[in-house]
C-alpha cells in the first residue's frame, strides 16, 4: 500500500469513513428487511421513525466535509499517481458519490421525499378508481423536483442522460436509442411470430395446484444448485420479492402461488442471480466502494442469467424436470418433458410489466424509456401520456389498454420519482446475451454439464468474470474486458431467436 | 424549558438508536444467517459507537446544569424531575466510558456469544474459556471506569440494580439460602412425590407452537405489536409497539418453551404497557432488571404454575394437545408442574431451587472479582457447589458452567437481580390480596384481566418513576424484605407435598 503522506495515511482515512457509511447502510438494509417480513402491525410507526434517524445519520457522513478535502488532498498529492489501479477508483467512485451528495441542496432533497410519500399516495388512490387526471399534478410536480435535481448534479448536462447515468454509469440517450430501437425492431416480429404461431403451448399445466410446502422443497433445491450458500443467506415470503444484503449475510425471498408455481421457482432462480453477485463480491474490496456491483443493468443480467439463460433453457429442465416430478408427487406425473419446457418458456403479449414474460419483459421497459425520454425534451406532455402509452402497447404489443390502471398507472416508480431506472432491466438482457456467446466459446460443452445439474463451471465462469469484478469498471467498459466487444444487441436477438424458433417450432 | 425540550429530543434519539440495536440483536439471536456474524459485529459496534457518542454529547452535560440551574426547575412536573434525574444517572455513567472502550466491548462480545455458543455446542469450556478471560478484564475495566474508588463487583452490583451492593446480597441471600434449603430438603424427602412423567410425554412442536401463541394472548401479551420466535436462549427485545419474545421448543418437555412463553410474555407485557405519553422519555422503563424479571416471573410462576391456572387451563390444554394428556387429573399434574427438584440447568429449574442457581452464580461472581478464583477454575468451582446447594453430580460443562449466555454477553452482576424478582413479587401479593380479594377466583375462570390490571396501575403504568426500593415501599408500605418470599415459598409448597 503506498502511503500517501508519511504521517498519515490519508487513503487509509478516507476509506475508513467510507467503511462507516457502508456499515450504517446494512444496518438500514436489515430493518427494511425486517419490515418487509416479520415487522409485528404495530411496528411500523417505530420503524419509520428508526428508518428516519438512520438516513439522517447517514447523509450526515455522506456529505462529512472531511470527506471533500481527503478526496483533495489525495489527488494533490505526489504520491497519486503511484496509487494502484483499485485505489484510483476507489477514489473516483468516493468522489462521485461525494458530488452527488452535497451538491444536491437540503431542502431539495425534503422537498422530493415529501412530494414521493404524498404522489404515491394519490397514485394509490388513482390506480383503484384508473384515473390518470387524478395522479397528473402529482405527476407533473415531482418530474419538475427530479429534473432540478439532475440540473444540481450536472449542470451543463442533459437532465435525462444525469439520471440514466445514476443506475447505470456511461449509458446515455444516445446509446439507448440505438440499443433499445434495435431491440425494439429485433423483439417485435419475433414476438408476432410466436403469437401467430399455431403452436401454441399449455399453459394449463403449470397452473395446476402444487402446495406451498412442496413448493419449498424446490425452493431448497434450487439455492442448492445455484450454489447460493445458505449459510451466508436465507429465504423467506414476501408479497414482492427481493435481494438484500452484503457479502455474508443476503438475503432473498420469494412468493408462493399455489395455482402458479413458477412464481416461486422464477423468484428463488431470480433472486438467487442477485444473490450470488452479492456472496461473491471481491473479499479484499469490503466496505470499499468497489466491493459493490457496477450498475443496475450488470445487477439485473445476473438474476436474469440464472432465471432465463439457465433456468428455462431447454438443457436446465432436462434435468431439473424429473426431479421435479419426484419432488410433486403425482401433480405433474403426466406431463411431458416437452410440453413442460414449452409452457414454461411461454410468449405472451400482456399488459402488465411484472407478469411479462422475459422477451416480451424489454418492450414493456423500452415504452417507459422512450416516454420518459420525451418527457424530458418536451416532445410529450402529460396531457397526451396515456394516448402515447396506449398506441406504443398496440404497436409494440398487440394489447389494446382499455382503462389508466392497466395502463400507464401500473408502476409506483414515477409516482416517488424514479425517472431512468426502467432501462437497467432491458439493458441486463442484452448484457446477457453479449456474456453468453462468450461463455459458450470458453465452456463449450456447457449445455453437457447443465444437463447432469452441475452449474460449477458456468457460475464460476460468471464469478470470475463478473462478481470478482465488483465496481472496478463502468458498465460498458466491464463488457468489453469480459467479452472484447462493445455492447450489442445483437447476441441476445441472435439468442432469442435460436431458442424460441426451437420452443414455438417457427 | 427550552433545555428540558432539547434534552428530550436527544433522549428519543439515543432511545430510537438502541431500538436499532435492539432489533440488529433480536435478528442475530433468531434469523441471521450463521456466517453474518461478523458484518453483524460491525453494524453492533457501530451503533453501539453511535449511541455512545449520543449519550455523553457535553451538551447533555450543559443542559443538566443549566435546568437545575434555572429557577423555573421546581416549577417542573414530578415526571420531568425523574427525567431530569435518570438523565444524570445516565450521563454519569456513560461518560466514564471511553467510546473506543464501549466499542471493543460489543465488539468481543458478539465474539464471546460465538465462542460460548461453539464451547456449548462441544461441550468444551476451554473453547471459551479465554474469550470469556478477556471479557471479564474488560468487565473490570469498565467497572474502573465508573468508579475507580469502589470495589468493581460492587459498581456492578450497583449498576443493575441501584441500591444494592455485596452487603445488601450477602444478607438478603443468607435470609435466602436459610429459608430454601430446609424447604428444598422437605420437598425431597416428602413421600409425597409428584409423578413427572405426566408433563414428561412428547408433545410436538407444531402443537406447543399453537399453546404458546394461545397462552401468551391469554396473559394479555399483545402480538399485534409482538412476535413470537425460536431461539437457542430466550429472550425478549424491543420497545412499546414492537416488543418480541423467544422461546425453545422441546418435543420431550413442553414445560421448557410453555413456562418461557409465558415468562417472557410477562417481560413483553410490562414493555408494551408504559404509559404511551412516556415514549421516548427515561421514565418509559423499568425501575430495574429485577423488577422486570419480577414481572415476568409474575406470570410465569404466580399465575402459571397456580392450582386456579390449571384448574382453568387444564381442559383447554387437553384439547390442544389431543389423545395426550387425556388421562391426566388436575392435582397430580399441577402437583408435576410445581416438582421441586434439584436440577443442572437453571432456566429449567423450579422457582424454588431457583434461588441456589443465583446464589450459586452470585458467589462465583463475587470472588473471581475479588480474585478468589481463576477463570479456569470456575468449572470445578462450580460443579462443588452444584454438589453442595442442590447435591448435583455435573457431567460436563455444557450442562454446567456453559449453560448461560451471559458472560459472554457482558453480563456480571447481572445474575443476582433475577432472584430478586420473585422476593419482590411474594412482597406484593400481600397488598393485590387486599386490593382484590378474589383474585385467585378469578383466575380460575380463566380471567387474567383484573390481576393484568392491577399490574399495570401498580407496577408497570409506573415506569421508572421510582427506583426499585422506593417501589417496593410505595407498593406495599413495607420495606424490602426476603421473608415474604420464604413464607410464601412454605406455605405453597407445604400445601403440595404435605409437610
Amino acid at each position: 500500500m503506498v502511503k500517501i503522506t508519511k504521517e498519515i495515511d490519508l487513503y487509509e482515512k478516507l476509506l475508513s469513513k467510507v467503511k462507516e457509511i457502508v456499515i450504517l447502510n446494512n444496518a438500514l438494509g436489515v430493518l427494511y428487511w425486517d419490515m418487509e417480513t416479520y415487522i409485528p402491525h404495530g411496528g411500523i410507526e417505530q420503524r419509520s421513525e428508526e428508518l428516519a434517524l438512520i438516513r439522517g445519520l447517514l447523509h450526515e457522513k455522506q456529505i462529512d466535509p472531511e470527506i471533500g478535502s481527503l478526496l483533495q488532498q489525495i489527488k494533490e498529492h505526489d504520491n497519486f499517481e503511484k496509487l494502484s489501479f483499485a485505489q484510483k477508483r476507489n477514489i473516483y467512485l468516493i468522489q462521485k458519490e461525494y458530488d452527488q451528495q452535497t451538491k444536491i441542496p437540503k431542502e431539495l432533497v425534503i422537498a422530493i421525499a415529501k412530494q414521493g410519500a404524498v404522489g404515491s399516495d394519490v397514485w394509490k388512490k388513482a390506480l383503484i378508481e384508473s384515473n390518470y387526471d387524478l395522479f397528473k399534478p402529482e405527476l407533473i410536480k415531482i418530474f419538475e423536483l427530479i429534473k432540478k435535481y439532475a440540473e444540481y448534479l450536472a449542470p451543463d448536462k442533459n437532465p435525462f442522460d444525469v439520471l440514466i447515468d445514476l443506475s447505470d454509469p456511461g449509458f446515455n440517450q444516445k446509446i439507448l436509442d440505438k440499443l433499445f430501437s434495435e431491440l425494439r425492431d429485433g423483439l417485435i416480429p419475433l414476438i408476432t411470430k410466436c403469437a401467430e404461431s399455431p403452436n401454441q403451448p399449455d399453459y394449463s399445466l403449470i397452473e395446476r395446484n402444487c402446495p406451498v410446502e412442496i413448493q419449498e422443497k424446490m425452493s431448497e433445491d434450487i439455492m442448492e444448485l445455484i450454489k447460493y450458500d445458505t449459510n451466508r443467506g436465507r429465504i423467506d415470503k414476501t408479497v414482492h420479492p427481493f435481494t438484500t444484503g452484503f457479502y455474508d449475510d443476503v438475503r432473498i425471498t420469494t412468493k408462493y402461488l399455489e395455482n402458479d408455481f413458477t412464481s416461486n421457482y422464477y423468484s428463488v432462480l431470480h433472486e438467487g442471480g442477485h444473490a450470488l453477485y452479492e456472496q461473491n463480491m471481491p473479499k479484499e474490496y469490503k466496505y470499499e466502494p468497489i466491493g459493490f456491483c457496477c450498475s443496475g443493468g450488470f445487477h439485473e443480467s445476473q438474476s436474469r442469467y440464472i432465471e432465463n439463460f439457465i433456468g428455462r433453457s431447454r438443457e436446465f429442465l432436462e434435468y431439473y424436470f424429473p426431479r421435479l416430478k419426484e419432488i410433486t408427487g403425482e401433480i405433474f406425473a403426466d406431463v411431458k418433458l416437452e410440453d413442460f419446457i414449452r409452457a414454461v418458456n411461454r410468449v405472451t403479449p400482456s399488459k402488465i410489466r411484472v407478469e411479462a414474460d422475459p422477451v416480451t419483459y424489454s418492450l414493456h421497459v423500452i415504452l417507459r424509456y422512450e416516454i420518459e425520454r420525451d418527457l424530458f425534451s418536451g416532445k410529450l406532455s402529460f396531457d397526451d401520456l396515456p394516448k402515447v402509452w396506449n398506441q406504443k402497447m398496440k404497436v409494440y404489443l398487440g394489447v389494446d389498454i382499455k382503462n389508466d390502471a392497466e395502463g400507464v398507472l401500473q408502476d409506483i416508480h414515477w409516482s416517488e420519482g424514479e425517472f431512468g431506472t426502467f432501462p437497467s432491466y432491458a439493458i441486463g438482457n442484452i448484457i446477457d446475451g453479449q456474456l453468453h456467446w462468450k461463455l459458450e466459446q470458453e465452456i463449450p460443452n456447457w449445455k453437457d454439464q447443465i444437463r447432469k445439474g452441475d452449474l460449477t463451471k458456468i457460475i464460476s465462469w460468471l464469478f470470475t468474470n463478473v462478481h470478482m469484478k465488483g465496481n472496478l469498471f463502468d458498465p460498458l467498459d466491464l463488457v468489453k474486458e469480459i467479452t472484447g466487444e462493445e455492447l450489442s444487441t445483437k447476441y441476445y436477438l441472435e439468442y432469442l431467436k435460436k431458442e424460441y424458433t426451437n420452443f414455438y417450432n417457427l | 424549558m427550552e433545555q428540558y425540550q432539547k434534552l428530550m429530543i436527544i433522549q428519543k434519539e439515543s432511545t430510537i438508536m438502541r431500538n436499532i440495536s435492539g432489533l440488529l440483536s433480536w435478528d442475530m439471536e433468531v434469523k441471521m444467517p450463521k456466517k453474518g456474524v461478523n458484518q453483524r459485529a460491525e453494524q453492533l459496534a457501530m451503533m453501539s459507537g453511535l449511541i455512545h457518542e449520543k449519550t455523553t454529547n457535553p451538551e447533555i452535560g450543559n443542559y443538566l446544569k443549566e435546568i437545575q440551574a434555572n429557577q423555573d426547575f421546581e416549577k417542573l412536573g414530578r415526571n420531568e424531575k425523574r427525567n431530569v434525574e435518570l438523565i444524570q444517572r445516565n450521563y454519569d455513567k456513560a461518560t466514564k466510558i471511553p467510546k473506543e472502550f464501549a466499542q471493543e466491548l460489543t465488539k468481543h462480545g458478539v465474539i464471546a456469544t460465538q465462542s460460548w455458543k461453539n464451547a456449548k455446542e462441544k461441550a468444551d469450556y476451554s473453547i471459551f474459556k479465554k474469550d470469556l478471560e478477556k471479557m471479564i478484564e474488560l468487565i473490570k475495566k469498565q467497572a474502573n471506569y465508573f468508579d475507580p474508588d469502589k470495589d468493581p463487583y460492587d459498581v456492578l452490583l450497583d449498576f443493575f440494580e441501584h441500591g444494592f451492593s455485596k452487603k445488601v446480597y450477602d444478607r438478603i441471600f443468607e435470609e435466602a439460602k436459610e429459608g430454601l434449603i430446609p424447604i428444598i430438603k422437605s420437598c425431597v424427602e416428602s413421600p409425597n412425590q409428584p409423578n413427572s412423567s405426566l408433563i414428561l410425554r412428547e408433545v410436538p412442536t407444531e402443537i406447543q407452537r399453537k399453546i404458546a401463541f394461545d397462552i401468551a394472548k391469554l396473559v394479555h401479551y399483545d402480538l399485534e405489536g409482538g412476535r413470537i420466535d425460536e431461539a437457542v436462549h430466550p429472550f425478549t427485545g424491543g420497545y412499546f409497539d414492537d416488543v418480541r419474545i423467544t422461546v425453545k421448543y422441546y418435543p420431550n418437555d413442553f414445560t421448557s418453551a410453555f413456562f418461557a412463553a409465558l415468562h417472557e410474555s410477562g417481560h413483553g407485557i410490562y414493555e408494551q404497557n408504559y404509559p404511551q405519553e412516556f415514549k421516548y422519555q427515561p421514565i418509559a422503563d423499568s425501575p430495574s432488571s429485577a423488577m422486570h424479571e419480577g414481572q415476568a416471573r409474575f406470570i410465569e410462576n404466580i399465575i402459571g404454575r397456580s392450582d386456579e391456572f390449571w384448574e382453568f387451563y387444564l381442559p383447554r390444554f387437553k384439547k390442544l394437545t389431543g389423545k395426550i394428556f387425556e388421562d391426566v387429573g388436575l392435582r397430580p399434574f399441577v402437583h408435576a408442574m410445581n416438582q421441586v427438584i434439584p436440577s443442572k440447568i437453571r432456566i429449567h429449574a423450579d422457582p424454588v431451587t431457583y434461588s441456589m442457581h443465583i446464589i450459586l452464580r452470585y458467589e462465583i461472581e463475587k470472588d473471581i472479582f475479588s480474585d478468589k478464583i481463576t477463570v479456569d477454575e470456575i468449572p470445578v468451582v462450580w460443579n462443588q457447589k452444584m454438589k453442595d446447594y442442590l447435591g448435583m453430580d455435573i457431567e460436563n460443562d455444557a450442562e454446567g458452567c456453559l449453560q448461560d449466555t451471559h458472560w459472554a454477553w457482558q453480563y456480571f452482576g447481572y445474575f443476582p437481580t433475577y432472584a430478586l424478582g420473585s422476593y419482590y413479587n411474594a412482597q406484593f401479593l400481600p397488598q393485590l390480596t387486599k386490593d382484590i380479594p378474589n383474585w385467585r377466583d378469578e383466575i380460575r375462570t380463566g380471567k387474567i384481566e383484573t390481576i393484568h390490571n392491577w399490574l399495570n396501575i401498580n407496577i408497570r403504568n409506573k415506569g421508572c418513576l421510582l427506583d426499585p426500593l422506593d417501589m417496593i415501599k410505595d407498593v406495599t408500605g413495607k420495606e424490602f424484605s426476603a421473608k415474604y418470599f420464604i413464607d410464601n415459598t412454605r406455605e405453597k409448597y407445604s400445601r403440595l407435598y404435605d409437610f
